[in-house]
């Protein structure tokens, strides 16, 4: 119901002389929507006219006027400084009350409704909420996400220790043994074998297979086309310890033979 | 509160208005636990009285409405001594003149167990005082301590009752004698009990 249409009403009333039920119901209604309290429980006669004179009275004084955002708690007056006015929330308006509130921050508390003011004066603050909230926002999103993640991946995990367990059991029924292999070379250890092959001499492979010493068989074929002679070589060579064994005058012939066997011509 | 324990003024009587005793037929009872305690303002220099008297959102106050020539008879205040001092017992007595059961759920079991605030208002209101016109007339009860039932009953023989509810409430170990409601002005204050019965609208 509007300003108008109660205006309309209450105007009608004052010139009822009797009211009917329906106006009895539709006052005590409309008294307690306009004045927010219940019109007197007692056997006056006039009650109900006094009710329409009073709601007649509050809405030439107030009804015109608009409601102020501020609202004030029960069981609170305020009498700004220098006037005799006092407001409640019936002629309270906003200006009364930010003036009020200018005048005495620490009243705050006298308020049940205080417009959005506070708000706007704690302006950064609010600024700051409002990115953390952004913030708390964002981080709850990414934990629900890696939270979804772990999920995929243990399930994926689960599955396979399943998958595995079913084939150890399959191989375990059917008796297949499994015999352990060699490690597979890798690439770097297949490349240094080779290298190694090439690194050797062809004689002195032969020559480790004959069961000589590859050094002191190079040492003596330089010595021998260096020139030396075989007796000089046999005398620097006997008794010398060679793979822990000392060097017999046999031992040295071995390897003249050698040298010969693989270079005949000479 | 006076804690240097001083008295700083004549005891006189008062010449520029005369004193009455007696009470309104009209008082109003506060559920303590609505009351705003953070935000109740005390004027100031004058520990004795309450200028603003917020409620809880949603709260409001009850009329305690009496008849005949010696409304809320019984209500007293009484000093007493401890080995830690005086103090002061306030009793609110009041009569409900009907009985059905919305009385019962309503009134008198909250009554049984339950915490209360009740303001009065004094015949005797110093209405002509200067500076603080009308500061004697409302008079707040069980602020400190709480009002709680002391007794009741109901006779449907009794006279004092016509056959209603007797209550008393009691508020003990008060730290004040009195406690007065002062918005300004005996109007302002009256206003601000109309706040209080309709609440924050």
């Amino acid at each position: 119901m509007n300003y108008e249409e109660i205006k309309r009403r209450v105007s009608a009333w004052g010139t009822q002389f009797e009211f009917s039920t329906a106006d009895r119901a539709a006052i005590e209604q409309m008294y307690f929507d306009v004045l927010g309290k219940h019109i007197r429980n007692c056997n006056c006669p006039d009650r109900y006219r006094d009710a329409v004179i009073e709601l007649r009275i509050f809405t030439k004084n107030h009804l015109t006027m608009e409601k102020a955002k501020y609202v004030l708690k029960a069981g609170v007056v305020i009498q700004p400084s220098g006037t005799s006015e006092v407001y409640t929330n019936d002629n309270l308006t906003d200006a009364v009350a930010e003036q009020f509130l200018k005048e005495r921050p620490g009243a705050r508390g006298l308020f049940e409704v205080i417009p959005n003011t506070a708000a706007e004066e704690k302006g950064p603050e609010n600024e700051k909420e409002a990115a953390n909230s952004a913030d708390i926002d964002a981080l709850r999103a990414e934990n629900e996400s890696l939270k979804a993640e772990l999920a995929k991946m243990t399930e994926y995990r689960n599955r396979a220790v399943a998958d595995l367990d079913a084939l150890v059991k399959k191989i375990e029924e059917s008796n297949i043994v499994l015999e352990p292999r060699e490690p597979e070379k890798t690439a770097e250890e297949e490349s240094d074998d080779a290298n190694k092959g090439e690194q050797e001499p062809a004689g002195d492979k032969k020559t480790a297979a004959n069961g000589l010493n590859p050094e002191i068989y190079a040492a003596i074929k330089a010595r021998l086309e260096a020139g030396d002679t075989k007796s000089a070589i046999v005398a620097d060579y006997v008794g010398m310890e060679v793979d822990g064994k000392a060097l017999t005058k046999y031992g040295v012939e071995k390897y003249f033979t050698a040298i010969k066997a693989e270079n005949p011509a000479e | 509160m006076n804690c240097d324990n001083l008295i700083k003024k004549a005891i006189e009587r008062n010449c520029d208005e005369p004193f009455v005793g007696g009470l309104e037929l009209v008082g109003w009872i506060i559920n303590r636990s609505h009351v705003d305690f953070a935000n109740v303002e005390f004027a100031t220099g004058r520990p004795n009285v309450i200028s603003a008297f917020p409620l809880t959102s949603g709260a409001h106050a009850f009329p305690v409405y009496q008849t005949g020539k010696k409304p809320f008879a019984g209500s007293t205040k009484t000093l007493n001594t401890s080995d830690l001092g005086g103090y002061v017992t306030n009793r609110v007595q009041f009569i409900i003149l009907d009985n059905s059961p919305e009385v019962s759920a309503d009134i008198v079991d909250p009554i049984l167990d339950g915490e209360f605030v009740f303001i009065q208002e004094n015949k005797a209101k110093h209405l002509t005082d200067e500076t603080h016109p009308g500061e004697s007339a409302f008079e707040v009860k069980g602020f400190y301590q709480g009002l709680t039932l002391a007794e009741g009953s109901l006779d449907p023989y009794s006279d004092d009752a016509n056959g209603g509810w007797s209550i008393a409430l009691e508020e003990e170990k008060s730290p004040v004698s009195g406690l007065f409601l002062d918005a300004g002005s005996y109007s302002a204050t009256k206003t601000l009990i109309n706040t209080l019965v309709n609440g924050a609208e």
